[in-house]
């Protein structure tokens, strides 16, 4: 130690502190008062009331004292071999690795380093009287240990601060990932000049826009990126912060619009940040929340309740919840309309307007329901300004949060119970008039038997009498008796077959009796009970191939007898007869314009003779019953064959039309639904 | 034509002039039997009953509608009856349907003839039915 003696302490070359009393002062202390020594600086500690003895409660004095024995030995050994900077240093890099035992690394406060400078320069300086007189070298001593105690401090205070840095660094890099990190937008406005002030990084990310690029919008900020329709509400709640006490949330939803020009829905989080030294907010702080989803699938829930209650609204219908505990009614709006009730009416006043012959029913069906908690379904008449409605009304007893309740609708069904009472009556009606059809139908059946049997006896009567009269009396007659007695024969004869002819038309309809048949069966069948006409006329018959058809055979086979006797008829003289039968399918397209019904496909049956034909401007009249187009004289018969024909057509759903060339010929053709 | 053995010939129809129409036209052909005249079917049963005659010498020509008991009715009755099925019964009536000459013939009727239009075809029927059944056998 010689060698480094200094008079005053001062730092060496590597700014290493030499001592020249205070080593052998602290192995004096630390050889004779180690324990008069840390008791004193606890008495001392106590007395100025250090923070950092709170941590040392638990313990009592002698117990603090024996603890502390090691590291206050530790420390003066290192004054005695003057390695005190080593000391200070390893003392320091405990604290700061928050190596200290009980004492945390954040648990020593400023004025813990104060007071411990304070009680250990006290300390030391206690035993100073022990260990020499000479004022001398007590004074030097003093500096020595005042120089100890100042590098010590110094060292000390750095560590504090490079604690608290450390610590802030933290905090600080701690708030920034927070910010960053959370799902929402965080920001600081200034309501002061309208700008932002701060924006994390989610900005970038989630709107596309940089805090730089926010920043840059200045006070134009709010119109640049709010949906307009949420500017006046947004500035309206920036106006109110004046009156939010700090710690108060206010929060809104808002349209924020991104890079691309798309709205987002955000749920806005808003509290004061920094008021001015007025007490006036300048700053508010806030995180926006993306609830475009949630808010989307609300809007569409708002469109669908919107459209269900229009929907009711139409259907003049409305649905209801009834708590049977408070008898209360929760109703769509349209309820009110069907009961013709206002806000705030009760379930009372509707029972009050039932028509009291339904009220029994009503009664018993919601009691059952309520105790089975099943549906029930009724029809009733309410009445409160005078018309009676019928309400449909349909429910369900449940329970909801432990409550019994009957959910159901009503429906004010008074049109269409109307409705259906006038259904009933017009089908009661044509139930009438079908049954009046039926009975005039059968008065015609009764009508035709009549005239078969009791209207064609007297003119039988007459024939076979005028006939016996005829043969009888022949030789007493002269030729004008003969003639009028022919006469009279002729007519009554005449007649007898119209009134079989009209007997056989009006029994045509009716005949449903179909069933599928070769139609050239049919055919051959109807040629050959005309066999003898078809040998004298010298006719050919030509066909092939008809198809098979479900007709009525019966009727088919007395159609194609009589449009072949027809063509047979009126052939020409000196032609041979000449008849073909052709057949085709067509298609609806085809026959739409003549009013025949609809059918996937027809049969088109076509006869063609060469006779003397038509002029076209009498083809519809040929039809017609009783109709000639010649003389009685020319051509026999009563003008019934083709309207028979006709009949027979049109009892298979189909039509029959004639086109005719004078001296040519004619064609007939008969369509038929397939 | 003069016939050794006496038919009788029951005429059972409502209408006189054609009772007597169709026996003159048997005798136009001088067919003379016993022409037995019946208005309706109750005088006709009430006759075969009190007066049997043998079924091989009797004939009835019955009209189907009559008042009273009338032609099915009879058709019914006669061919029921053992002693008078044999009996044959040819049915002349107004009437052409198809319906009653098969209910005719479901009865048992031997014949379905619709009466005709003039007094010459009723000559001609007349006389057939003679030859057919009432020539002596």
């Amino acid at each position: 130690m010689e060698d480094t003696v200094i008079d005053n302490p001062k730092e060496g070359l590597d700014g290493k502190l030499i001592f020249k009393h205070f080593p052998n002062y602290a192995k004096h202390i630390k050889n004779n008062y180690i324990i008069p020594y840390i008791r004193e600086q606890l008495t001392l500690a106590r007395q100025v009331n250090m923070p950092l003895l709170s941590f040392f409660q638990s313990m009592s004095e002698e117990e603090i004292i024996s603890m502390s024995i090691p590291s206050h030995t530790e420390f003066l050994t290192a004054v005695e071999e003057n390695r005190i900077d080593e000391q200070i240093k390893k003392s320091l890099q405990l604290w700061a690795n928050d190596q200290m035992g009980i004492v945390g690394r954040y648990d020593i406060k400023t004025e813990d380093l104060t007071l411990s400078s304070y009680i250990r320069k006290r300390a030391l300086s206690k035993f100073i009287t022990t260990y020499t007189y000479n004022p001398e070298e007590i004074i030097e001593l003093l500096n020595e240990i005042d120089t100890y105690s100042t590098k010590s401090d110094t060292a000390a205070a750095d560590t504090y601060i490079k604690l608290l840095k450390d610590k802030i660094n933290e905090q600080l890099y701690m708030i920034e990932k927070i910010s960053d990190t959370t799902p929402g937008l965080n920001y600081v406005y200034s309501l002061e000049n309208s700008r932002l002030t701060f924006a994390n990084k989610n900005y970038e990310q989630f709107l596309g826009h940089t805090f730089a690029e926010l920043q840059g919008m200045g006070p134009d900020i709010l119109v640049d990126i709010i949906h307009p329709d949420d500017l006046a509400h947004t500035s309206s709640i920036l106006a109110t912060f004046n009156t939010v006490n700090d710690g108060d949330v206010i929060s809104w939803d808002l349209r924020i619009k991104n890079t691309k020009g798309e709205y987002i829905w955000m749920r806005n989080y808003t509290s004061v940040f920094r008021r001015s030294s007025q007490g006036e907010p300048v700053e508010i702080i806030g995180i926006m929340l993306d609830v475009n989803a949630q808010k989307n699938t609300a809007e569409q829930l708002i469109y669908q309740e919107e459209q269900l209650l229009e929907a009711q609204e139409q259907a003049n219908m409305a649905s209801y919840e009834w708590d049977i505990e408070t008898n209360e009614l929760t109703v769509t709006p349209h309820f009110l309309k069907i009961f013709e009730l206002d806000e705030g009416f009760n379930r009372d006043e509707i029972m009050k307007f039932i028509n009291p012959d339904d009220v029994g029913k009503i009664n018993e069906t919601r009691r059952n329901a309520i105790d089975t908690n099943s549906a029930f379904n009724t029809v009733y008449r309410y009445a409160k300004n005078g018309n009676e409605k019928k309400i449909w009304s349909k429910g369900i007893a449940g329970e909801k949060n432990g409550k019994k309740i009957v959910r159901g609708t009503v429906m004010d069904v008074t049109e269409r119970e109307n409705m259906i009472e006038q259904l009933q009556v017009s089908e009661r009606t044509l139930f009438q008039k079908n049954n009046e059809l039926q009975r005039s139908n059968a008065s015609l059946e009764e009508y035709a038997y009549v005239a078969s049997h009791d209207l064609k006896e007297p003119l039988r009567k007459i024939s076979t009498f005028g006939d016996r009269l005829y043969s009888s009396q022949y030789e007493h007659l002269n030729d004008e008796g003969r003639l009028y007695l022919q006469k009279i024969i002729d007519s009554s004869r005449r007649m007898q077959v119209m009134i079989s002819d009209l007997l056989s038309v009006s029994t045509i309809t009716g005949n449903k009796n179909f069933e599928p048949v070769n139609l050239n069966d049919i055919l051959a069948e109807a040629l050959q009970s005309i066999e003898h006409k078809i040998e004298e006329k010298n006719a050919i018959v030509t066909y092939s191939d008809l198809p098979v058809v479900s007709i009525v055979p019966s009727q088919f086979r007395q159609l194609f007898q009589n449009l072949i006797n027809n063509s047979l008829k009126f052939s020409r003289e000196n032609v041979q007869p000449q008849i073909t039968v052709t057949h085709t399918y067509i298609s609806y397209k085809e026959v739409a314009d003549l009013g025949i019904v609809q059918a996937k496909k027809y049969l088109k049956l076509i006869f063609t003779d060469n006779g003397i034909g038509f002029d076209n401007i009498y083809s519809s009249k040929i039809f017609t019953i009783f109709q000639r187009l010649h003389g009685k004289q020319e051509y026999e018969g009563t003008g019934i064959g083709l309207a028979i024909c006709k009949k027979i057509v049109e009892n298979h759903s189909g039509i029959i039309f004639a086109t005719g060339v004078p001296n040519k010929g004619a064609t007939f053709t008969i369509i038929i639904p397939l | 034509m003069r016939l050794t053995k006496k038919y009788s010939v029951f005429i059972v129809d409502d209408d006189e002039d054609d009772r007597e129409s169709i026996r003159d036209a048997f005798l136009a052909n001088k067919h003379h039997y016993d022409y037995l005249f019946m208005k309706n079917g109750d005088q006709l049963m009430e006759h075969l009953i009190t007066n049997p005659v043998p079924y091989q010498d009797a004939l009835i020509l019955l009209d189907l509608n009559m008042p009273g008991k009338d032609g099915r009715d009879i058709l019914k009755e006669i061919k029921g009856t053992e002693t008078l099925k044999p009996i044959p019964v040819i049915v002349l009536t107004t009437s052409s349907s198809e319906k009653d000459k098969i209910a005719s013939y479901e009865l048992g009727a031997n014949c379905f003839v619709t009466k005709p239009d003039t007094y010459s075809d009723l000559v001609h029927i007349t006389d057939s039915i003679a030859k057919l059944w009432l020539m002596p056998k």
